[in-house]
């Protein structure tokens, strides 16, 4: 258990040295090494997995009956692995764009960003909603500073939303969910196959399931995912790590093991309270995919389709197939991987190119071919054609809705499927085949530094394009049963 | 150990004419400091006492209960008790300089005279079984909180004194109407024979109007919406280590009082569930809470925002009562001394950083993130407290409000007080915002004095550790709901 | 009866308590106001063919002289009340030169 504990706590230990810590350098080594060992950390407990599944980590009991408690399961075995490792990925990529863009207050940043990854960690770890609850909170408070950073009207304004938005719904929906469903079961465990005994009224179990998903904005599902496009203001490390990665995918984590830890597969098919989440996250998927067409705004456009995409791994839940369970999990890793190679690219973009709009985008290829190239397999992943590894989510979320039979789904797989191919080909066509008006002055070219982790992760995906069979045999070992 | 009721009443009292003789004002301070401990000391050593399960009498001049005049000292009186003597301690120790600053030179000692007083009669509400000597403490400590508001610097101060003079007296003459009715029924005036007797009789209607009277005299005096407008404006005006004082105690004796005579007492609601008081109630704290939220909003005044925001809370905790289940108030009496704590605490940093200024605006916060960084985390870490994030006290209490206003038969009312809660978010978020994202003005930084750090402090590890560890608040508040709860379904 | 009085007598002390902006007049009303609940205290203690509260033998019917030592208590808690908003008021006028709450008001 102690593995767990220290992997749990090294952030921590690392804020205090780094609230210590005044040089740059040494605070950029310090977060780097945070991260690394970090991710070895997570390498190691993924090692030796079959311990840590079985054991668990009790703090203290706060209210009678609901500890503050830690363990780990497979899901969170798999997202603690991603988000461990695009961590270590960002780190490098950070510094170097806080550099380039010339900000200042790096204590405060790295502070911040470290703080929300404990809050991560800690949300995986958590064995019960309670905790789960606490540090869901925690995460939204420690990347307010990160979304206000600039502390310019527009961020401080946009920082407003955003915690709003994500303190609100959690204290109107989220909260009184919990209590509720603590008052009916007596417990907030997760337990494969759920707590709520067979007996329970439809009703209660249908609210409930509504007042989960607006609750957990966090997985930004419609009407409560403005504050995605809004926290778009950050800097781009931070839209990259924590809002595609970290903190949305926390959300969408929470929703998948309350769907199937809380409520249970079979509650949830018999009181018909799956049609509720199909409903939502298929509206969502539709309406953010139309938002995202009409975004000039590169970071915006990404935004909207991270919206849409969320809602993906929420619908592919929402099916309650095993395929269908399985292609989310699935499109939770290739998302993250794809969408931070989009958004470290824009990053890139806006660096070395000054460019923040799909409209200026015009054959830029040539100036920076790599970055347009990642730009170009994120967009595909994205879209899930074959050669990238977003083809097995699409394929396997069509297994499961054939498998649970639900076929009116498919319409919106193939609607959203052109609206997605809509809204990312013409970056890939504009940058390639348009002709450049403006001419560039000779110093805008690619930083090596910040290509570095976009190669990386890019190498991921092709290799898991190939070892993509690990993950499945994984995802039905560990986590469909 | 049957002494310590009186000696904690009596100790301060006798310190009055030594300290009215001494004058000198470092000398005074020094007295009221140790007087102030000495009595934190008994509260604990009673309390130890009483939590192993017995009630302590002290019969004043031997004379017994029903006749002569106790003191009864059980867990429900034990924990404000704690409450308000550590708060008292607490303001003290942090308020020297700025009493020193505030207070006209003359009158100092007697600013620590009239503290003393006031305690005092906080202390003797708390422990008196007697309704009328309660009465009399009430006024005791009322007499001394108007003087101790009309010495503030602001030039309203002695209007808003007069004017809380004159509410509060009409409160004071409600609640002895009040006595008056109960008496001439009942023909006795202990508390502990009252409540005997009110299970032999038929309840008549007037004895009905007295209970309204004296609900009407406790809400005047403990502030409850909507006869809450004394408090806005006397906290606004008041020397500001009195509100800090008055925040963590005065309304939360009123609601003592409140706890004492309709639960304790009266042993039952029935004669307000007869006329659907109850629901009346719930409605006005409904309103309440949805209102002066609203205006704590609308707010630029700092310590008016914090008012309105006592306000609010102090409807959550009055719904609760009156939802009346065991664990509701279990919930209200955790949400007291939560929220004591912490409206304290904010009340404490805004006296220390602002010791001159009296009216303090929104504005007046821009940038002082960086120029004070440990007393503006407190603040940060007391107002989220006040919102009720995970891991402050606010949010234990928050999380037993609901929990119990779900359970109970008024489940809708906490939907209210989730979005009043969520509202909280927004005047808050406007203070946090001025502090760290506004760029400062040209203020000189004074330092911050260790001893007053150190109050501050405490405030903000006990709210963090009541976010924790819950023994403290919740055991001791389902044991007091227990008893009190027994004594109803007797 | 004479209960309808003294609430009537109440009634006029809240009145001018509310009504008036003279604080002078308001202190007055106060007064009234608690006159008339120190009335009541000695309405109730009148028992029906009780003799004042002497003793004088073993079988008469006293009236209860607790009200009237209780309500010489609250008469003291009145007169400290009253003193301390006639000091008030006189500190009041010293320092914004009038008495009229409507004038008091724009301060």
């Amino acid at each position: 258990m102690s593995l767990l504990s220290l992997h749990l706590f090294l952030p921590i230990i690392g804020i205090i040295v780094l609230s210590i810590v005044k040089k740059d350098q040494l605070l950029y080594i310090t977060h780097l090494l945070i991260s690394l060992a970090s991710f070895l950390l997570a390498i190691i407990i993924f090692a030796e997995k079959n311990y840590y599944l079985e054991h668990s980590l009790n703090v203290l009991e706060i209210i009678p009956k609901i500890s503050l408690s830690f363990s780990l399961d497979g899901l969170g075995l798999i997202f603690l692995l991603v988000s461990n490792f695009l961590w270590l990925v960002t780190t490098v990529y950070s510094d170097r764009y806080l550099k380039l863009n010339s900000i200042g207050n790096k204590s405060k940043f790295y502070i911040f960003f470290t703080l929300a990854m404990f809050s991560t960690n800690a949300i995986i770890y958590s064995s019960n909603l309670f905790t789960t609850f606490i540090f869901y909170e925690f995460l939204t408070l420690s990347t307010y500073p990160l979304v206000a950073f600039k502390m310019d009207r527009q961020s401080i304004d946009n920082g407003k939303r955003y915690l709003y938005y994500l303190l609100g719904t959690s204290i109107i929906f989220l909260l009184p969910a919990i209590i509720l469903t603590f008052n009916l079961t007596g417990s907030l465990d997760y337990k494969p196959g759920g707590i709520f005994l067979d007996n329970q009224n439809y009703l209660m179990i249908n609210v409930l399931v509504l007042l989960f998903l607006f609750g957990v904005a966090k997985s930004a599902i419609m009407p409560f995912h403005k504050w995605l496009p809004a926290a778009m203001v950050a800097p781009t490390p931070v839209s990259a790590l924590l809002h595609a990665v970290a903190v949305v995918k926390s959300g969408v984590f929470i929703i998948m093991k309350i769907i199937l830890f809380i409520f249970g597969t079979q509650l949830l098919q018999k009181t018909g309270a799956d049609l509720i989440l199909i409903f939502f996250s298929s509206l969502t998927i539709l309406f953010a995919s139309i938002v995202a067409l009409r975004q000039d705004n590169i970071k915006l456009r990404l935004a909207y389709s991270t919206v849409s995409q969320l809602a993906y791994i929420v619908l592919s839940v929402s099916i309650l197939a095993p395929l269908s369970i399985l292609a989310a999990v699935l499109h939770l890793v290739f998302h993250a991987l794809g969408k931070i190679m989009l958004f470290l690219s824009a990053g890139v973009l806006t660096t070395c190119m000054k460019i923040k709009n799909v409209s200026d985008m015009d054959g830029v290829s040539s100036k920076i071919p790599f970055t347009i190239f990642f730009i170009s397999l994120g967009a595909l992943i994205m879209v899930g054609i074959p050669p990238t590894v977003g083809f097995f989510s699409k394929w396997y979320l069509l297994l499961g809705i054939v498998q649970s039979e639900k076929i009116y789904l498919f319409i919106i797989l193939i609607v959203s499927t052109l609206l997605n191919a809509s809204y990312y080909f013409p970056m890939i066509y504009r940058s390639y085949f348009c002709k450049n008006n403006s001419v560039y002055k000779d110093d805008q070219a690619e930083d090596s530094l910040l290509i570095l982790p976009i190669i990386i992760v890019g190498v991921i995906t092709v290799m898991l394009f190939f070892g993509v069979d690990s993950i499945i045999i994984f995802t039905q070992g560990y986590i469909i049963k | 150990m049957s002494q310590l009721p009186i000696l904690i009443i009596v100790l301060p009292l006798l310190m009055v004419p030594i300290c009215l003789f001494i004058k000198e004002k470092n000398y005074v301070y020094l007295l009221t400091l140790t007087i102030s401990s000495v009595n934190l000391i008994l509260v604990c050593f009673l309390f130890y006492e009483v939590h192993l399960g017995k009630t302590i009498f002290y019969e004043l001049g031997g004379w017994q209960a029903p006749i002569g005049i106790r003191l009864q000292a059980d867990l429900l009186s034990c924990y404000f008790l704690l409450l308000i003597n550590f708060m008292s301690f607490i303001c003290i120790l942090s308020g020297k300089e700025i009493i020193t600053k505030e207070i006209h030179p003359q009158n100092v000692y007697l600013f620590y005279i009239a503290w003393l007083l006031c305690n005092v009669g906080f202390s003797g509400i708390i422990l008196t079984n007697d309704i009328f000597n309660l009465f009399v403490f009430l006024e005791i400590s009322s007499l001394s909180s108007y003087f101790l508001i009309s010495q503030g610097m602001h030039k309203g101060s002695n209007i808003a004194a007069l004017q809380y003079l004159f509410i509060g007296s009409i409160g004071a003459v409600f609640i002895l109407l009040g006595i008056a009715v109960i008496y001439a029924h009942l023909g006795t005036l202990n508390m502990t024979d009252m409540s005997e007797k009110f299970l032999q009789i038929e309840i008549p209607k007037s004895l009905i109007f007295s209970i309204g009277l004296l609900i009407t005299g406790i809400a005047i005096k403990s502030a409850i919406f909507p006869l809450h407008t004394w408090l806005v404006r006397t906290y606004a005006y008041s020397p500001s280590v009195i509100v800090a004082y008055f925040a963590g105690t005065s309304t939360k004796v009123g609601i003592y009082i409140l706890v004492r005579v309709f639960l304790d007492i009266l042993n039952a609601i029935n004669p307000l569930e007869q006329y659907s008081l109850i629901e009346f109630i719930l409605f006005i704290s409904l309103v309440g809470a949805l209102l002066s939220t609203t205006y704590a909003i609308k707010q630029t005044d700092v310590k008016k925002m914090l008012a309105f925001s006592s306000v609010a809370q102090l409807s959550y905790i009055i719904i609760a009562l009156m939802v009346l289940t065991n664990d509701s108030l279990v919930a209200s009496l955790i949400h007291i001394f939560n929220h004591s704590i912490i409206k304290t605490g904010l009340f404490l940093v805004i006296a220390i950083i602002f010791v001159t200024n009296q009216q303090v605006k929104t504005t007046d916060l821009s940038g002082l993130g960086k120029k004070y960084p440990y007393m503006m985390s407190a603040f940060v870490i007391l107002s989220f407290g006040l919102i009720g994030v995970p891991l402050t006290s606010g949010f234990i209490s928050k999380w037993y409000l609901v929990t119990s206003i779900l359970e109970s038969d008024f489940w809708y009312l906490s939907i209210i007080v989730l979005i009043t809660s969520f509202m909280t978010l927004f005047y808050v978020w406007k203070l946090i915002e001025k502090i760290y994202f506004s760029q400062a003005e040209n203020i000189k930084a004074e330092p911050v004095l260790t001893h007053q750090g150190i109050g501050v402090f405490v405030l903000t590890a006990l709210t963090l550790y009541l976010g924790l560890d819950t023994t403290l608040t919740v055991g001791i508040s389902e044991d007091i709901s227990y008893m009190i709860m027994q004594g109803i379904n007797k | 009866m004479i209960f309808v009085l003294d609430i009537v007598l109440l009634l006029i002390g809240l009145f001018i308590i509310i009504r008036e902006t003279n604080l002078i007049k308001k202190v007055i009303g106060l007064n009234i106001f608690q006159a008339s609940v120190f009335i009541f205290y000695l309405i109730i203690s009148k028992v029906e063919n009780g003799i004042p509260p002497i003793l004088i033998g073993a079988d008469a019917i006293y009236s209860n002289p607790l009200p009237h030592v209780l309500i010489l208590t609250a008469i003291v808690v009145g007169i400290a009340t009253t003193s301390l908003a006639l000091a008030l008021i006189v500190s009041i006028k010293k320092k914004h030169k009038t008495i009229e709450e409507d004038e008091l008001d724009e301060i």
